[in-house]
């Protein structure tokens, strides 16, 4: 042996290198990281000032955290690559919840996205390196749930009997009328404005209030409708959110020292609800009763449970000792969480083309189970639908449109400018009480005053520019083909109205329906209102 | 098959003809002032370029931070200087110098429009941009915040001087 091998085994022997290290000991190093908090400042801009001295919960380090997520992830490809392949999972799915996967899949993979973003802006305005910390595993969780999401979209476009969809849903982002909504609330709620209120928006009240719902109740009507292959992601996604939850937690008892917080922090919460509940209320409603075949637990009774009595009653309870109250709000809230779904699948109807999914209008059994808990629904939509199926809803060759069907009968359709999302003042039973104005020879239309308000407050935030501005003058096939909503033939739609393989709509089929967008804030008679 | 095309447009072809005819920092500096005033910010004159009008904007910038990058042999002056060769640490500094003397939430939004259209890049180095904006943008939120929630419609309407209409 050469003499320097030699003196390193000596060196060693005398000297042993550790072979693991305490990872809590690891923890108490953090503090030793002792920025200048004088001199420098958070980068983005907030109302609040962030304790230096704040603790976090968890207290992970990246060795720990490490091994414990490599665990779960095991756990969760192994089964789907190994155990679910061999069951054929992805052929035991009921078509009518295959399909909304397709939405579903891809939102939360944006809204993971978007929750990267906004921790890391969170990890750049926090001082306390213990809550920074707290932040930085959130990133990481992150972009393990943007890459879970994603497979599980890979997974269904593998095993799927209809992979359209699954495989390029985000290439329709520009015309599905849902996407605005998803930006909104996931992108712009979770990591724009103050860097606090992205914490409300993403911690304390879509981790916090939403994911319970989200993911716990999705779940469950998955399994009820034969998906194996959801459950076992989105559950492994749920065991991170606890540590986001604490993360927002966090947050809040770091600004608390300052006395000038509570000036801020209720109207902070009340906006980050409402930009949370407008989209995700009706989208996750519509999902689990209009995209499941078996149903569970009606969405209205869930949402009451979890967002009604437990986050706004408990989790905001524990706040209570800093003054916190449940947000205004609320009250129409719960209106929407009983009509505000059904509305929103009124309009998924009307606009499928644009949807780039199957969707299948409810028959006789999911109306009896409609009307049976949300009574009053076959009058308002069930009988719409009965309507819309007689008139050629399905049939290719009908040249049918439930939206010039309600255009038509005078239910016009407008885009809210707040939270991005259609809506029909007529036809709706949700919490709306719609305003419409102008600025500068621009219309602009609002579902309701909470929307308003926040226009009116921050105008430089919502410059969104909605689907009729943008393609107004677009024949609808044009429209549907330019997007990339056909399938590999080049003329069958990604989206059909139904779920069969035979009768499908094709780019003839749908300019037959000989439809042009038009947008309403500019066709319509509009007069100053007295 | 419709003439209209996902990613060109009448529109964004004709500024970029526009764009195209800049020969001078100056010349651009004048064309991006006269774009933000009429197309951008939620005080813009006209909307008629609906969309069209970020697309075009970052165009406009494009091209006058090259001819300004061409026009100035100092890195000196390009970090450190407004691109009409005012000492941009004095000239940041002396907007959140007037705000400091605002109290009202409208008319610091008013600045911290003004202060974006004037100054963002590339007419104010970035460095020396961004912090200020982020002052300024702190203080507006605090402003704001206090009556978000208790202002009444009405007012807020008045004072965006937004007229409510309905359908005849």
């Amino acid at each position: 042996m050469a003499a320097s091998n030699l003196a390193v085994k000596q060196a060693l022997k005398n000297n042993p290198a550790p072979s693991s290290v305490d990872p809590q000991e690891v923890h108490k190093w953090l503090q030793d990281f002792t920025w200048d908090f004088k001199e420098k400042a958070g980068k983005y801009p907030t109302k609040y000032d962030m304790d230096v001295n704040t603790r976090e919960q968890f207290k992970l380090t990246a060795k720990e955290y490490a091994r414990m997520e490599s665990a779960k992830e095991e756990r969760q490809f192994g089964t789907l690559l190994d155990g679910l392949d061999r069951l054929d999972a992805g052929n035991k799915v009921h078509p009518r919840w295959g399909e909304f996967m397709k939405l579903v899949a891809n939102f939360l993979e944006t809204g993971e996205y978007g929750a990267l973003a906004g921790s890391a802006l969170l990890w750049d305005t926090a001082q306390s390196p213990e809550q920074r910390n707290g932040y930085l595993a959130q990133v990481i969780d992150e972009v393990r749930h943007v890459n879970q999401c994603a497979s599980v979209s890979y997974y269904y476009s593998k095993h799927y009997y209809d992979p359209a969809g699954f495989t390029n849903m985000r290439q329709l982002r520009a015309i599905n009328p849902l996407y605005p909504g998803v930006k909104r609330a996931f992108g712009e709620g979770f990591l724009a404005g103050d860097a606090v209120e992205s914490s409300i928006n993403l911690q304390l009240v879509a981790e916090a209030c939403f994911t319970n719902p989200l993911i716990v109740a999705l779940t469950e009507w998955a399994a009820a409708n034969g998906d194996e292959i959801t459950p076992t992601v989105f559950l492994s996604i749920e065991t991170d959110e606890l540590r986001h939850m604490a993360n927002g937690y966090q947050t809040i008892v770091s600004i608390m020292n300052n006395p000038d917080t509570m000036k801020y922090l209720q109207t902070d919460l009340d906006n980050a609800f409402w930009t949370q509940h407008k989209f995700l209320t009706p989208f996750v409603g519509a999902a689990l009763e209009y995209g499941s075949r078996f149903k569970v637990e009606p969405w209205a009774k869930s949402w009451n449970r979890w967002v009604y009595e437990d986050w706004a009653g408990i989790w905001l309870g524990r706040l209570q000792q800093f003054g916190l109250k449940s947000p205004k709000c609320l009250a129409d809230a719960k209106k929407d969480a009983v009509w505000a779904h059904h509305d929103l699948a009124l309009l998924a109807f009307a606009l499928w083309p644009l949807t780039g999914i199957r969707l299948e209008l409810p028959d006789r059994q999911d109306m009896e189970w409609f009307e049976a808990n949300y009574p009053g629904w076959y009058e308002h939509y069930g009988k719409i639908y009965e309507e819309w199926r007689a008139l050629g809803f399905e049939d290719p060759r009908s040249g049918f449109s439930g939206a010039v069907w309600m255009l038509q009968r005078g239910h016009g359709i407008f885009i809210d400018h707040t939270s991005s999302l259609p809506f029909c003042p007529t036809l709706g039973k949700g919490a709306l009480k719609p305003s419409f104005l102008e600025k500068n020879g621009k219309r602009f239309a609002f579902s309701e005053p909470h929307g308003e308000r926040m226009w009116l407050q921050e105008p430089e935030r919502y410059e969104f520019q909605n689907f009729f501005e943008q393609f107004e003058g677009w024949e609808l096939s044009d429209l549907v083909k330019a997007a990339g909503g056909v399938r590999s033939d080049g003329k069958t739609l990604m989206a059909q109205p139904h779920l069969r393989s035979t009768d499908m709509w094709t780019l003839d089929d749908l300019k037959r329906i000989n439809f042009t967008v038009p947008d309403p804030m500019r066709i319509l008679n509009w007069q100053p209102a007295h | 098959m419709s003439k209209q095309h996902w990613y060109h447009t009448p529109t964004r072809d004709e500024w970029l003809e526009r764009i195209g005819t800049l020969r001078t920092a100056r010349e651009g500096i004048e064309m991006l002032r006269n774009f933000r005033e009429q197309h951008l910010g939620p005080d813009r004159k006209t909307y008629d370029l609906k969309k069209e009008a970020n697309w075009i904007e970052s165009r406009i910038e494009m091209r006058v931070s090259q001819l300004h990058a061409e026009e100035t042999l100092s890195d000196d002056d390009l970090l450190h200087k407004t691109i009409d060769g005012r000492c941009a640490r004095e000239v940041a500094n002396s907007w959140w110098e007037k705000a400091a003397q605002v109290d009202s939430a409208i008319e610091l939004g008013q600045l911290c429009v003004a202060y974006r259209k004037a100054c963002k890049p590339p007419m104010m180095p970035i460095n020396y941009f961004a912090p200020v904006e982020k002052k300024l943008v702190s203080k507006l939120l605090k402003l704001r915040a206090e009556n978000y929630l208790v202002t009444p419609i009405e007012e807020l309407r008045k004072a965006r001087n937004v007229t409510p209409i309905h359908v005849q």
